[in-house]
Protein backbone atom coordinates (compact mmCIF):
# COMPACT_ATOMS: atom_id res chain seq x y z
CA UNK A 1 0.00 0.00 0.00
CA UNK A 2 2.98 2.63 1.48
CA UNK A 3 4.36 1.23 -2.13
CA UNK A 4 1.41 2.38 -4.28
CA UNK A 5 1.18 5.71 -2.42
CA UNK A 6 4.88 6.63 -3.20
CA UNK A 7 4.62 5.55 -7.14
CA UNK A 8 1.78 7.40 -7.05
CA UNK A 9 3.57 10.54 -5.26
CA UNK A 10 6.44 10.45 -7.58
CA UNK A 11 3.80 10.52 -10.60
CA UNK A 12 2.34 13.62 -9.48
CA UNK A 13 5.53 15.54 -8.55
CA UNK A 14 6.70 14.40 -12.22
CA UNK A 15 3.77 15.62 -13.77
CA UNK A 16 3.97 18.87 -11.67
CA UNK A 17 7.62 19.66 -12.48
CA UNK A 18 6.72 19.09 -16.36
CA UNK A 19 3.35 21.30 -15.70
CA UNK A 20 6.13 24.05 -14.40
CA UNK A 21 8.43 23.88 -17.74
CA UNK A 22 5.23 24.39 -19.74
CA UNK A 23 4.59 27.76 -18.14
CA UNK A 24 8.30 28.71 -19.17
CA UNK A 25 7.71 28.67 -22.34
CA UNK A 26 6.31 31.89 -23.77
CA UNK A 27 3.23 32.47 -25.98
CA UNK A 28 4.98 34.64 -28.48
CA UNK A 29 8.55 33.59 -29.21
CA UNK A 30 10.35 36.11 -30.59
CA UNK A 31 13.68 35.10 -30.80
CA UNK A 32 15.46 34.74 -33.90
CA UNK A 33 18.55 32.69 -34.36
CA UNK A 34 21.41 34.10 -36.71
CA UNK A 35 25.05 33.01 -37.59
CA UNK A 36 26.59 36.30 -36.24
CA UNK A 37 29.19 36.30 -33.54
CA UNK A 38 29.72 38.95 -31.26
CA UNK A 39 33.29 39.37 -30.76
CA UNK A 40 35.23 42.93 -29.12
CA UNK A 41 36.01 44.99 -31.67
CA UNK A 42 39.54 45.79 -32.61
CA UNK A 43 41.84 46.76 -30.03
CA UNK A 44 42.76 50.77 -31.76
CA UNK A 45 39.33 51.79 -31.43
CA UNK A 46 39.02 50.12 -27.99
CA UNK A 47 41.85 52.27 -26.24
CA UNK A 48 40.25 56.14 -27.18
CA UNK A 49 38.06 56.58 -24.20
CA UNK A 50 35.61 58.71 -26.17
CA UNK A 51 34.71 55.96 -28.40
CA UNK A 52 31.53 53.98 -28.58
CA UNK A 53 33.67 50.65 -28.03
CA UNK A 54 34.75 51.90 -24.81
CA UNK A 55 31.23 51.91 -23.65
CA UNK A 56 29.44 48.85 -25.84
CA UNK A 57 31.14 45.83 -26.37
CA UNK A 58 28.01 43.89 -27.94
CA UNK A 59 28.77 44.48 -31.11
CA UNK A 60 31.08 43.30 -34.14
CA UNK A 61 31.93 44.74 -37.39
CA UNK A 62 31.00 43.73 -40.67
CA UNK A 63 30.28 45.12 -44.41
CA UNK A 64 30.76 48.56 -42.71
CA UNK A 65 27.51 48.17 -40.14
CA UNK A 66 28.58 47.80 -36.13
CA UNK A 67 25.77 44.71 -35.67
CA UNK A 68 24.93 44.95 -32.23
CA UNK A 69 23.13 41.78 -30.35
CA UNK A 70 20.72 42.95 -28.13
CA UNK A 71 18.95 40.32 -24.99
CA UNK A 72 16.11 41.07 -23.22
CA UNK A 73 14.93 37.63 -21.29
CA UNK A 74 11.66 38.87 -19.86
CA UNK A 75 10.37 39.18 -23.84
CA UNK A 76 12.14 36.24 -24.70
CA UNK A 77 13.87 38.65 -27.29
CA UNK A 78 17.25 38.24 -29.18
CA UNK A 79 18.08 39.87 -32.06
CA UNK A 80 20.44 41.85 -33.89
CA UNK A 81 20.80 45.75 -34.91
CA UNK A 82 22.59 46.78 -37.56
CA UNK A 83 23.90 50.52 -37.20
CA UNK A 84 26.48 51.86 -39.87
CA UNK A 85 29.95 52.32 -38.81
CA UNK A 86 30.12 55.93 -39.46
CA UNK A 87 30.56 58.85 -37.18
CA UNK A 88 31.75 62.48 -37.58
CA UNK A 89 35.12 63.90 -37.72
CA UNK A 90 36.02 65.98 -34.11
CA UNK A 91 33.83 66.03 -30.63
CA UNK A 92 31.35 62.66 -29.86
CA UNK A 93 28.36 62.92 -30.83
CA UNK A 94 25.00 60.50 -30.18
CA UNK A 95 25.05 57.24 -32.17
CA UNK A 96 21.73 54.89 -32.30
CA UNK A 97 23.49 52.51 -30.07
CA UNK A 98 23.13 55.22 -27.26
CA UNK A 99 19.35 54.15 -27.77
CA UNK A 100 18.53 50.62 -29.04
CA UNK A 101 21.18 49.28 -26.03
CA UNK A 102 18.99 50.55 -23.41
CA UNK A 103 16.65 48.14 -24.07
CA UNK A 104 19.09 45.46 -23.77
CA UNK A 105 19.49 43.39 -20.17
CA UNK A 106 23.28 43.88 -19.41
CA UNK A 107 23.94 47.05 -21.66
CA UNK A 108 20.75 49.75 -20.57
CA UNK A 109 22.98 50.78 -17.73
CA UNK A 110 26.11 51.22 -19.77
CA UNK A 111 23.52 53.28 -22.05
CA UNK A 112 22.85 55.49 -19.18
CA UNK A 113 26.68 55.74 -18.25
CA UNK A 114 27.41 57.08 -22.09
CA UNK A 115 24.25 59.67 -22.26
CA UNK A 116 26.13 60.83 -18.68
CA UNK A 117 29.58 61.38 -20.52
CA UNK A 118 27.68 63.22 -23.38
CA UNK A 119 26.39 65.48 -20.64
CA UNK A 120 29.57 66.41 -19.49
CA UNK A 121 31.69 66.29 -22.35
CA UNK A 122 29.45 68.74 -24.25
CA UNK A 123 28.98 71.12 -20.98
CA UNK A 124 30.73 74.14 -21.61
CA UNK A 125 32.97 76.22 -19.40
CA UNK A 126 31.13 78.03 -16.72
CA UNK A 127 28.24 75.69 -16.65
CA UNK A 128 27.26 74.11 -13.10
CA UNK A 129 28.24 70.68 -12.21
CA UNK A 130 25.23 70.10 -10.06
CA UNK A 131 23.05 67.16 -10.73
CA UNK A 132 20.07 69.26 -10.53
CA UNK A 133 21.65 72.13 -12.79
CA UNK A 134 21.72 70.07 -15.84
CA UNK A 135 19.55 68.01 -17.70
CA UNK A 136 19.05 64.90 -20.67
CA UNK A 137 16.48 65.88 -22.94
CA UNK A 138 15.54 62.46 -25.24
CA UNK A 139 14.88 63.98 -28.74
CA UNK A 140 14.74 60.65 -30.92
CA UNK A 141 16.13 58.31 -33.24
CA UNK A 142 15.12 55.43 -35.57
CA UNK A 143 16.48 51.95 -35.30
CA UNK A 144 17.08 50.84 -38.75
CA UNK A 145 15.67 47.92 -40.44
CA UNK A 146 18.61 45.88 -42.54
CA UNK A 147 17.16 42.69 -43.70
CA UNK A 148 20.40 40.81 -43.94
CA UNK A 149 20.89 41.28 -40.19
CA UNK A 150 17.98 41.63 -38.37
CA UNK A 151 14.10 40.65 -37.35
CA UNK A 152 10.66 40.96 -38.18
CA UNK A 153 10.37 42.64 -35.05
CA UNK A 154 12.84 45.66 -36.19
CA UNK A 155 10.86 45.45 -39.61
CA UNK A 156 7.47 46.56 -37.47
CA UNK A 157 8.93 49.79 -35.89
CA UNK A 158 10.10 51.22 -39.13
CA UNK A 159 6.36 50.97 -40.01
CA UNK A 160 5.98 53.53 -36.89
CA UNK A 161 9.33 55.56 -37.59
CA UNK A 162 8.80 59.43 -36.23
CA UNK A 163 10.22 62.17 -38.04
CA UNK A 164 8.82 64.87 -36.31
CA UNK A 165 9.48 65.82 -32.38
CA UNK A 166 8.39 68.48 -30.55
CA UNK A 167 9.68 69.16 -26.84
CA UNK A 168 9.60 71.70 -24.18
CA UNK A 169 12.49 73.08 -22.97
CA UNK A 170 11.80 74.23 -19.62
CA UNK A 171 10.56 72.60 -16.62
CA UNK A 172 7.10 73.44 -16.00
CA UNK A 173 6.55 71.94 -12.02
CA UNK A 174 4.63 72.94 -8.52
CA UNK A 175 7.72 73.53 -5.51
CA UNK A 176 6.50 74.10 -1.94
CA UNK A 177 2.62 74.44 -4.02
CA UNK A 178 3.84 77.01 -6.15
CA UNK A 179 3.76 77.11 -9.66
CA UNK A 180 7.43 77.22 -10.91
CA UNK A 181 9.96 77.57 -13.94
CA UNK A 182 12.85 76.23 -13.65
CA UNK A 183 15.26 77.55 -16.84
CA UNK A 184 17.95 76.76 -18.22
CA UNK A 185 20.47 78.77 -19.80
CA UNK A 186 22.00 76.77 -22.69
CA UNK A 187 20.64 73.84 -24.46
CA UNK A 188 22.82 71.87 -26.21
CA UNK A 189 21.53 69.32 -29.63
CA UNK A 190 23.56 66.69 -30.86
CA UNK A 191 22.95 65.17 -34.15
CA UNK A 192 24.07 62.38 -36.05
CA UNK A 193 22.74 61.95 -39.42
CA UNK A 194 25.06 59.27 -40.43
CA UNK A 195 25.56 61.41 -43.69
CA UNK A 196 29.18 59.97 -43.82
CA UNK A 197 27.45 56.66 -44.84
CA UNK A 198 24.43 57.11 -46.67
CA UNK A 199 25.57 60.19 -48.80
CA UNK A 200 22.29 61.52 -48.76
CA UNK A 201 20.86 64.84 -48.65
CA UNK A 202 18.63 64.54 -45.73
CA UNK A 203 19.21 67.43 -43.12
CA UNK A 204 17.23 68.42 -39.80
CA UNK A 205 14.89 71.31 -39.56
CA UNK A 206 15.19 72.91 -36.16
CA UNK A 207 12.43 75.49 -34.77
CA UNK A 208 12.55 77.57 -31.72
CA UNK A 209 9.73 78.70 -30.31
CA UNK A 210 9.09 81.22 -27.61
CA UNK A 211 6.31 81.06 -25.04
CA UNK A 212 4.92 84.43 -23.90
CA UNK A 213 3.24 85.31 -20.71
CA UNK A 214 -0.35 85.19 -21.74
CA UNK A 215 0.34 82.38 -23.86
CA UNK A 216 1.73 80.48 -20.96
CA UNK A 217 -0.96 81.14 -18.58
CA UNK A 218 -3.72 79.97 -21.18
CA UNK A 219 -1.56 76.22 -21.26
CA UNK A 220 -1.82 75.58 -17.79
CA UNK A 221 -5.05 73.77 -16.68
CA UNK A 222 -5.92 72.35 -13.08
CA UNK A 223 -6.39 68.71 -12.47
CA UNK A 224 -6.84 66.93 -9.15
CA UNK A 225 -6.94 70.61 -7.88
CA UNK A 226 -3.22 70.98 -9.43
CA UNK A 227 -1.69 73.22 -11.87
CA UNK A 228 -0.66 71.12 -14.88
CA UNK A 229 0.55 72.52 -18.54
CA UNK A 230 -0.10 71.41 -21.79
CA UNK A 231 1.69 69.31 -23.68
CA UNK A 232 3.99 71.07 -26.16
CA UNK A 233 2.16 69.27 -29.22
CA UNK A 234 -1.41 70.58 -28.15
CA UNK A 235 0.44 74.36 -27.56
CA UNK A 236 2.26 73.84 -31.48
CA UNK A 237 -1.30 72.66 -32.62
CA UNK A 238 -3.28 75.96 -31.21
CA UNK A 239 -0.52 78.10 -32.92
CA UNK A 240 -0.94 76.38 -35.55
CA UNK A 241 -4.66 76.71 -35.71
CA UNK A 242 -4.59 80.48 -34.71
CA UNK A 243 -5.67 80.09 -31.53
CA UNK A 244 -2.52 81.26 -29.51
CA UNK A 245 0.28 83.62 -30.13
CA UNK A 246 3.95 82.26 -30.34
CA UNK A 247 7.71 83.89 -31.46
CA UNK A 248 9.67 81.94 -33.87
CA UNK A 249 13.11 82.47 -32.73
CA UNK A 250 14.98 80.08 -34.96
CA UNK A 251 14.43 77.75 -38.03
CA UNK A 252 17.19 77.02 -39.46
CA UNK A 253 18.37 73.58 -41.30
CA UNK A 254 21.27 71.24 -40.11
CA UNK A 255 23.15 69.19 -42.72
CA UNK A 256 26.11 67.99 -41.16
CA UNK A 257 25.92 65.71 -37.98
CA UNK A 258 27.70 67.46 -34.24
CA UNK A 259 26.58 69.11 -31.55
CA UNK A 260 24.79 72.62 -31.65
CA UNK A 261 24.61 75.24 -29.12
CA UNK A 262 21.78 77.68 -27.81
CA UNK A 263 21.75 80.29 -25.44
CA UNK A 264 18.86 81.86 -24.14
CA UNK A 265 20.74 83.76 -21.13
CA UNK A 266 19.11 86.89 -22.67
CA UNK A 267 15.63 85.42 -22.47
CA UNK A 268 15.80 84.74 -19.41
CA UNK A 269 17.61 87.64 -18.14
CA UNK A 270 14.65 90.06 -19.59
CA UNK A 271 12.02 87.36 -18.53
CA UNK A 272 10.86 87.66 -22.15
CA UNK A 273 9.51 84.25 -22.49
CA UNK A 274 8.33 81.97 -19.89
CA UNK A 275 8.76 78.35 -21.94
CA UNK A 276 10.83 77.95 -25.01
CA UNK A 277 9.61 75.23 -27.69
CA UNK A 278 11.68 73.09 -30.03
CA UNK A 279 10.65 71.49 -32.97
CA UNK A 280 12.73 69.27 -34.98
CA UNK A 281 11.87 67.44 -38.32
CA UNK A 282 14.04 64.66 -40.65
CA UNK A 283 13.68 66.16 -43.90
CA UNK A 284 14.87 64.55 -47.18
CA UNK A 285 14.49 61.02 -48.16
CA UNK A 286 14.11 58.45 -45.29
CA UNK A 287 14.03 54.78 -46.44
CA UNK A 288 13.97 51.58 -44.30
CA UNK A 289 17.60 51.11 -43.67
CA UNK A 290 17.95 54.93 -42.53
CA UNK A 291 18.94 55.97 -39.22
CA UNK A 292 19.65 59.19 -37.23
CA UNK A 293 19.66 59.96 -33.59
CA UNK A 294 18.75 63.11 -32.05
CA UNK A 295 19.47 64.00 -27.92
CA UNK A 296 19.56 67.37 -26.22
CA UNK A 297 21.62 68.66 -23.18
CA UNK A 298 20.89 71.60 -20.86
CA UNK A 299 23.01 73.52 -18.41
CA UNK A 300 22.73 76.23 -16.03
CA UNK A 301 25.47 79.21 -16.04
CA UNK A 302 27.58 79.67 -12.81
CA UNK A 303 30.33 81.54 -13.96
CA UNK A 304 29.30 83.70 -16.68
CA UNK A 305 33.32 84.77 -17.59
CA UNK A 306 33.86 81.30 -17.69
CA UNK A 307 31.18 80.64 -20.08
CA UNK A 308 31.87 83.91 -22.26
CA UNK A 309 35.34 83.12 -22.59
CA UNK A 310 34.18 79.28 -23.91
CA UNK A 311 31.63 80.77 -26.29
CA UNK A 312 34.08 83.23 -27.73
CA UNK A 313 36.37 80.24 -28.63
CA UNK A 314 33.34 77.77 -29.75
CA UNK A 315 31.25 80.88 -30.99
CA UNK A 316 30.65 78.39 -34.73
CA UNK A 317 28.65 75.90 -32.64
CA UNK A 318 26.11 78.48 -31.43
CA UNK A 319 23.02 78.22 -33.84
CA UNK A 320 20.74 80.85 -31.12
CA UNK B 1 14.38 46.98 31.04
CA UNK B 2 10.31 47.60 30.78
CA UNK B 3 10.63 51.40 31.48
CA UNK B 4 13.01 51.16 28.41
CA UNK B 5 10.35 49.69 26.39
CA UNK B 6 8.24 51.72 27.65
CA UNK B 7 10.06 55.03 26.98
CA UNK B 8 11.14 53.48 22.88
CA UNK B 9 7.43 52.85 22.47
CA UNK B 10 5.99 56.46 23.79
CA UNK B 11 9.09 57.58 21.50
CA UNK B 12 7.41 55.64 18.66
CA UNK B 13 3.94 56.58 19.35
CA UNK B 14 5.03 60.36 19.27
CA UNK B 15 6.44 59.96 16.53
CA UNK B 16 3.80 58.41 14.35
CA UNK B 17 1.17 61.21 15.98
CA UNK B 18 3.18 63.75 15.02
CA UNK B 19 3.54 62.34 11.52
CA UNK B 20 -0.30 62.07 11.70
CA UNK B 21 -0.83 65.76 13.29
CA UNK B 22 0.72 67.63 10.66
CA UNK B 23 -0.89 68.30 7.35
CA UNK B 24 1.66 66.67 4.53
CA UNK B 25 3.16 69.31 2.34
CA UNK B 26 3.46 69.01 -0.96
CA UNK B 27 7.37 69.64 -1.56
CA UNK B 28 7.37 68.98 -5.28
CA UNK B 29 5.08 68.06 -8.03
CA UNK B 30 5.53 67.19 -11.71
CA UNK B 31 2.62 66.17 -13.88
CA UNK B 32 3.38 66.19 -17.61
CA UNK B 33 2.69 64.04 -20.68
CA UNK B 34 4.98 62.14 -22.55
CA UNK B 35 5.58 63.28 -26.35
CA UNK B 36 3.22 62.36 -29.03
CA UNK B 37 0.20 60.76 -26.82
CA UNK B 38 2.40 58.00 -25.40
CA UNK B 39 1.18 58.87 -21.88
CA UNK B 40 1.46 60.59 -19.18
CA UNK B 41 4.40 60.69 -16.05
CA UNK B 42 4.40 62.12 -12.63
CA UNK B 43 6.31 62.71 -9.40
CA UNK B 44 4.64 63.95 -6.32
CA UNK B 45 7.08 64.26 -3.32
CA UNK B 46 5.67 65.40 0.03
CA UNK B 47 6.89 66.37 3.45
CA UNK B 48 6.01 66.32 6.95
CA UNK B 49 7.60 66.73 9.80
CA UNK B 50 10.91 66.61 8.19
CA UNK B 51 10.24 63.51 6.32
CA UNK B 52 9.29 62.81 2.82
CA UNK B 53 7.15 60.34 0.73
CA UNK B 54 6.94 60.09 -2.75
CA UNK B 55 5.43 58.60 -5.43
CA UNK B 56 6.56 58.36 -9.24
CA UNK B 57 4.65 56.94 -11.45
CA UNK B 58 4.30 56.36 -16.00
CA UNK B 59 1.22 55.41 -17.03
CA UNK B 60 -0.99 55.52 -20.35
CA UNK B 61 -1.80 52.33 -23.25
CA UNK B 62 -1.57 48.70 -22.44
CA UNK B 63 0.12 48.44 -26.13
CA UNK B 64 3.15 50.47 -24.35
CA UNK B 65 5.98 49.48 -21.66
CA UNK B 66 6.58 51.96 -19.09
CA UNK B 67 9.62 51.79 -16.38
CA UNK B 68 10.12 54.06 -13.33
CA UNK B 69 13.55 54.07 -11.80
CA UNK B 70 13.82 55.96 -8.34
CA UNK B 71 17.16 57.44 -6.61
CA UNK B 72 16.11 57.93 -3.03
CA UNK B 73 18.92 59.81 -1.10
CA UNK B 74 18.64 59.65 2.04
CA UNK B 75 20.06 62.13 5.23
CA UNK B 76 22.85 60.32 5.65
CA UNK B 77 23.76 60.32 2.45
CA UNK B 78 23.03 56.68 1.86
CA UNK B 79 21.55 56.36 -2.13
CA UNK B 80 18.81 53.32 -2.63
CA UNK B 81 17.98 52.32 -6.10
CA UNK B 82 14.54 50.54 -6.88
CA UNK B 83 13.73 50.24 -10.47
CA UNK B 84 10.26 48.27 -12.04
CA UNK B 85 11.64 47.30 -15.43
CA UNK B 86 9.45 47.48 -18.68
CA UNK B 87 5.75 46.91 -17.88
CA UNK B 88 2.79 46.76 -20.02
CA UNK B 89 0.27 49.45 -19.29
CA UNK B 90 2.05 51.47 -16.19
CA UNK B 91 4.45 51.40 -13.82
CA UNK B 92 5.07 52.94 -10.36
CA UNK B 93 7.07 53.49 -6.83
CA UNK B 94 6.03 54.61 -3.86
CA UNK B 95 7.56 55.28 -0.40
CA UNK B 96 5.82 55.89 2.91
CA UNK B 97 7.34 58.67 4.87
CA UNK B 98 11.14 58.20 5.24
CA UNK B 99 14.04 60.14 6.05
CA UNK B 100 14.66 61.27 2.63
CA UNK B 101 16.40 64.42 1.41
CA UNK B 102 16.51 64.00 -2.41
CA UNK B 103 14.80 61.78 -4.67
CA UNK B 104 15.48 61.23 -8.42
CA UNK B 105 13.09 59.58 -10.93
CA UNK B 106 13.92 58.34 -14.56
CA UNK B 107 10.78 57.77 -16.30
CA UNK B 108 10.29 55.95 -19.83
CA UNK B 109 8.07 54.44 -22.29
CA UNK B 110 8.97 52.00 -25.16
CA UNK B 111 6.89 50.95 -28.14
CA UNK B 112 8.06 47.57 -29.15
CA UNK B 113 11.67 47.89 -29.14
CA UNK B 114 11.60 51.40 -29.70
CA UNK B 115 12.30 53.56 -26.33
CA UNK B 116 9.63 57.03 -27.37
CA UNK B 117 10.20 58.90 -24.31
CA UNK B 118 12.47 59.12 -21.45
CA UNK B 119 13.10 61.66 -18.79
CA UNK B 120 14.66 62.44 -15.84
CA UNK B 121 12.83 64.19 -12.73
CA UNK B 122 14.20 65.29 -9.14
CA UNK B 123 12.02 66.53 -6.06
CA UNK B 124 13.14 67.59 -2.67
Amino acid sequence: MKKKIYILLIAFLALFIIGCNDNNIPEEKNTQEHNITIENPSADVQNDKDSLSSFYTNFVIQDKYRVYRIIEKSKNMDINIAIPDWQPEGDAVIDTADFVNAIDDEMSDITQKRIDFLKEKLRPNGMSKEWKDSKEIFIGYATPYIKEYTSDIVAETVNKRILIRTKSLWDFLLKDNKETINKYNIFCISINMYEGFYHSSNATRLLLYGVPEETFKDTIKIEDGKSVRESSETILEKYNNGECKLDILTDIELTKSGNYYMDFSEIIANNTYQNIILKIELTGEVTDEYTYAWEGFEYKTVNEQAYQDWKAENVDKFIY
Amino acid sequence: MKLSKCKKLLAVTSMVALVGSVTAFADTYINENFVDGYGKYMLDVNSSSGMRSCDACAWGSKEYDYNVKLITVYSDGQEVIRETGFTAGSARITSSYEWAEDYQAFMAVRDGIEIRDKVWVSGS
